[in-house]
């Protein structure tokens, strides 16, 4: 990684031919995103002359944190968004998550950071050109893994004696393969003849002891022409040293003391042959066993060989003190940091890796969130390190704690890209004591799309218990589909929203609609209204004209008749309907049974010169639907004497 | 970190002074002093003129965009003295409404929280401040807060509308009646103020010294749900102080963040309330933010090349 630390590292500049006389101003966009331009004091503006017709008017939009929109960052958020919910649900169900489910998260974290990296390397090695951006992400991701891989060892790990130092070699060996490169540089290469000839056959044997890999370097040594395994050879020699180094591992039924026992009196076998004079003949052989012996000074001669001050202090204590444990791996950083130049030359990592080692959290997502150019890491880091009681609350003056504002910066990086608002809901949902209002903000932003997508809003809403999100969700919705003319969407939002006032204006739409064309664009949704008919009287006229719809076509014409004329009577429906509603009468007039009796036909009657009388309903009509009009009213007025006098007779 | 990722030709024929993306991220308006008011659909990175609405006949200030429930509307003020709100109907933009009570220039303008209804707040170089509210039918009723600040005001920004101590005690029925209407103002008389509405009447409730010199802009942090309160003030001093009120005793307490050397003429919150925008004082747009530990730091930086080179990207 570059030097993120330097002054200018977060400073960008705008080109634009106008700033050379004018201010730069900023106004915030939604997410991490700001729209730039020039302009100039308002009040002068007015009375200066304008000299900036000659050049166009720009303006810059602005974006940070823009790694999480690469394909393989898409990958990492929405694959971590998975264990990130696992590790919540987790905490919910039992409380707290115990030390080895923590680990399994933090390994599934890891294997995902790993498989991302995997990934960049295919691109990058695929790609026929170098590409400096695919460089730069995989180093980010190497240095991600790394980092939470020690963390894990750290924080997370750590067995009940606290002792590290195994797992710590095996980080080593792990993420920096310097002894496998020099090995396979001794192979690989013929013009030696044989390995034990080629120049880093030395440095591969000490890469490999350093990184504790004793059998390895065994079998090196066997290649070498002089090795021999007469008693006082000092190949034979130090290959017995190495042969009976103990290896300390908690899991092996083995005590500490126990091992302490075992493991001076090799040491002290080791120091007592090197001060012996074994191997006086060989330099390189001494040199070996000085590393064998933990001694410092050799320790300094190799560093060119072998790299950080991390590295070497692991090296160094795996042969000084292999039972050292977390709490006192910090008491040796000086001395090794001092080696490489001291404090004023360790770059970000180093600083992040140091507060790791001096097992100081809180600066070690400090130092993340200020290199990494990334939340994902500090964010997911601190969660877990939450559960692990690690993280401390800390309130702020602002009010949240620290694993929250961390959450919310992450999810703030993602926001400006729509389609990770599935992700960003989950995570604010877990924000704690303030994840309502959090979500409350972020839903209101939420593109709605589709009616699909905002019902899926809704929905979350809705198990949150932001109601009046879910009401201003509604109300948008429902002025789309109006403006759209789709009623009957329209009037499901209103529904939904409980907007009786709304879903009346509706309704009476969709009467006119029907008195005009006959027809009934959404009727169906009439069916499912239920109790919300009862919102406003125009929809409790709409559920019961439909309902008489219904009864018709199951031919229950008795039912149906007395249905309508309850309508009629009531004066439930409105006026500019009740030609549509008498003309429906006319079938049932027509049928040979009887369906109304004297005094029910005298009152359809009734209606039908209510309706002569108020002409003005007739207005808006061409002159040709008037005629057709008067010839139905006529038409229907016949049938209803005939109606009549059929009654009076039965 | 922080890049350049894409630059617009607005085709604006003279300087903007406002650039407002509405609620989803979805459209951009754009305000100039060629005295017009242009709307761009952002899809995927890239802009795309949509309309351009005429009807200022003076430089337009700001441009502001009302909460989408209650339709596409756009609200714009400007150096005519005018406020003129518009509104999208089947993707056609026209003059909803025009309130020109105000007898100078008409410095800023701010919507009001949706939960209050819509309604917005003007401040003008006459000194007043108007707020207006929808009535229905497009009626819309003013108050008017006359003398706000002498010889003008330059900035309006309106409270969130939450209730003090809602995260504590559960909403009740009466929720609606709880919110706060307030309004902070800055103007020429080197003091940001803060308007309250009770019973009907806006009254000033706090005065804000510590500027000296005109303050060019106020702006409300977006609240969290924590009872306390945050305002960022900018002023012709070079100094941008970030006061605070725990909400309890109503003390507001501030914070210089930074004293330029230059006047220092915008400040803008981020969603999240957390980053603040600072543009002017030293040529730059600057990004700062409270660290945990209190103390507001500058993490960002936004400065100015002057290319010879007709190259405006990267």
């Amino acid at each position: 990684m570059e030097e993120p630390d330097s002054d200018n590292a977060n400073e960008i500049v705008v080109y634009d031919p106008l700033m050379e006389h004018h201010a730069l101003h900023a106004h915030w966009q939604s997410g991490h995103s700001l729209m730039a331009f020039a302009s100039t004091d308002t009040l002068a503006s007015v009375d200066q002359p304008r000299d900036v017709s000659q050049h166009p008017i720009y303006l810059h939009e602005i974006h940070w944190n823009r790694e999480m929109h690469s394909p393989v960052a898409r990958k990492l958020v929405n694959e971590s968004r998975l264990v990130f919910v696992g590790v919540q649900q987790q905490a919910e169900i039992s409380g707290k998550p115990t030390k080895s489910q923590l680990l399994k998260f933090s390994r599934n974290y890891r294997s995902i950071l790993q498989s991302c990296f995997m990934e960049l390397r295919q691109k990058f090695e695929g790609s026929e050109e170098f590409d400096e951006e695919l460089e730069k992400q995989m180093q980010l991701y190497s240095m991600m893994e790394l980092i939470w891989s020690l963390c894990e060892i750290l924080f997370i790990e750590n067995s009940p004696d606290g002792t590290v130092l195994i797992q710590l070699v095996e980080w080593c060996k792990w993420h920096f393969p310097v002894a496998d490169d020099y090995v396979r540089l001794c192979y690989n290469a013929d013009d030696y003849g044989s390995p034990a000839q080629h120049p880093n056959y030395w440095p591969a044997i000490y890469t490999l002891a350093l990184q504790g890999r004793t059998s390895e370097v065994r079998e090196m040594l066997k290649l070498h022409p002089a090795f021999q395994t007469q008693e006082h050879d000092p190949f034979a020699s130090i290959d017995e040293l190495l042969r009976k180094m103990p290896i300390f591992s908690y899991h092996q039924s083995q005590s500490t003391n126990e091992f302490e026992m075992k493991w001076r009196h090799w040491h002290d076998e080791c120091v007592k042959r090197f001060y012996g004079g074994d191997f006086d003949t060989m330099p390189n052989l001494k040199t070996l066993s000085r590393i064998l012996c933990g001694d410092e000074g050799i320790i300094q001669e190799l560093t060119e060989l072998y790299g950080s001050w991390y590295q070497m202090l692991i090296s160094y204590l795996y042969f000084k003190n292999p039972t050292i444990s977390v709490s006192e791996l910090h008491y040796h950083t000086k001395a090794f940091i001092d080696i490489f130049g001291g404090q004023s030359e360790l770059g970000p990592l180093d600083r992040i890796l140091l507060a790791a080692f001096k097992f100081d959290v809180s600066q070690v997502i400090r130092e993340c969130c200020k290199h990494l150019g990334t939340w994902w890491l500090p964010t997911h880091l601190a969660d877990l390190l939450h559960y692990c009681d690690l993280v401390p609350l800390s309130i702020t003056e602002s009010g949240t704690n620290v694993r929250e504002h961390l959450i919310v910066e992450y999810t703030s990086s993602l926001s400006n890209f729509d389609s990770f608002w599935p992700v960003v809901v989950d995570y604010l949902s877990f924000c704690g004591s303030l994840s309502n209002h959090y979500l409350g903000l972020f839903v209101q932003r939420i593109p709605l799309s589709s009616e699909k997508k905002a019902a899926k809003v809704i929905r979350i809403c809705e198990k949150r218990g932001l109601l009046k999100e879910v009401e201003s969700i509604c109300r948008q919705m429902k002025m789309k589909s109006m403006q759209h003319n789709r009623l009957g969407t329209a009037l499901s939002w209103c529904i939904k929203a409980n907007d009786s006032s709304f879903a009346m204006i509706i309704a009476d739409k969709m009467l006119k609609e029907y008195a005009r064309t006959g027809l009934f664009s959404n009727i169906d949704l009439i069916d499912y209204l239920g109790s919300s008919v009862l919102m406003s009287e125009s929809l409790t006229f709409l559920g019961k004209y439909r309902d008489f719809h219904k009864l018709y076509a199951a031919e229950k014409f008795k039912d149906a008749g007395q249905l309508l004329l309850n309508l009629l009577m009531s004066r439930k429906a409105p006026l500019d309907f009740w030609p549509s509603l008498l003309m429906d009468c006319l079938p049932l007039l027509e049928r040979n049974n009887l369906i109304y009796d004297v005094e029910e036909t005298t009152g359809l009657l009734a209606c039908l010169n209510v309706l002569d009388q108020k002409q003005k309903i007739f207005d808006s009509m061409t002159e040709i639907e008037r005629e057709n009009q008067e010839k139905k009213m006529k038409h229907l007025r016949l049938a209803l004497t005939n109606n009549l006098a059929k009654a009076i007779v039965s | 970190m922080v890049s350049v990722i894409n630059t617009v030709d607005t085709s604006h024929e003279d300087m903007i002074h406002d650039a407002q993306m509405d609620y989803y991220g979805l459209q951009l308006a754009t305000c100039s002093s060629d005295r017009t008011v242009k709307i761009f659909e952002v899809k995927n990175g890239t802009q795309r003129l949509l309309t351009t609405l005429d009807g200022h006949e003076g430089p337009v200030w700001q441009v502001a965009w009302a909460h989408p429930k209650y339709g596409r509307i756009l609200a714009s003020c400007s150096y005519d003295r005018k406020v003129i709100i518009w509104k999208e109907h089947d993707g056609h933009w026209s003059k909803l409404y025009e309130f020109n009570d105000h007898k100078s220039s008409v410095n800023s303008l701010s919507w009001a929280p949706h939960t209050l209804g819509l309604a917005f707040a003007c401040g003008s170089s006459d000194g007043s401040i108007s707020v207006l509210k929808h009535m229905g039918d497009n009626q819309w009723d003013c108050q008017k807060i006359n003398n706000a600040h002498s010889v003008g005001c330059n900035a309006v920004s309106w409270a969130p509308a939450t209730v003090p101590g809602s995260l504590i005690e559960p909403p009740s029925n009466s929720y609606q009646n709880n919110f706060v209407r307030k309004i902070a103002s800055a103007g020429c008389d080197n003091l940001v103020k803060i308007w309250c509405e009770k019973d009907g009447q806006w009254i000033e409730e706090d005065k804000l010294d510590g500027h000296t010199d005109w303050v060019r802009d106020c702006a409300w942090a977006p609240s969290v749900g924590l009872p306390d309160s945050k305002i960022a003030s900018c002023s012709q001093d070079g100094r941008v102080i970030v006061w605070s009120s725990s909400g309890k005793d109503g003390v507001w307490t501030s914070k210089i963040l930074e004293k330029f050397e230059d006047v220092v003429w915008h400040v803008s919150w981020s969603l999240t309330g957390d980053i603040l925008a600072v543009s002017g004082g030293n040529n730059k747009v600057s990004l700062w933010k409270e660290g945990l530990n209190g103390e507001w730091t500058c993490i960002s930086e936004i400065g100015k090349g002057q290319s010879n080179s007709n190259s405006v990207c990267d």
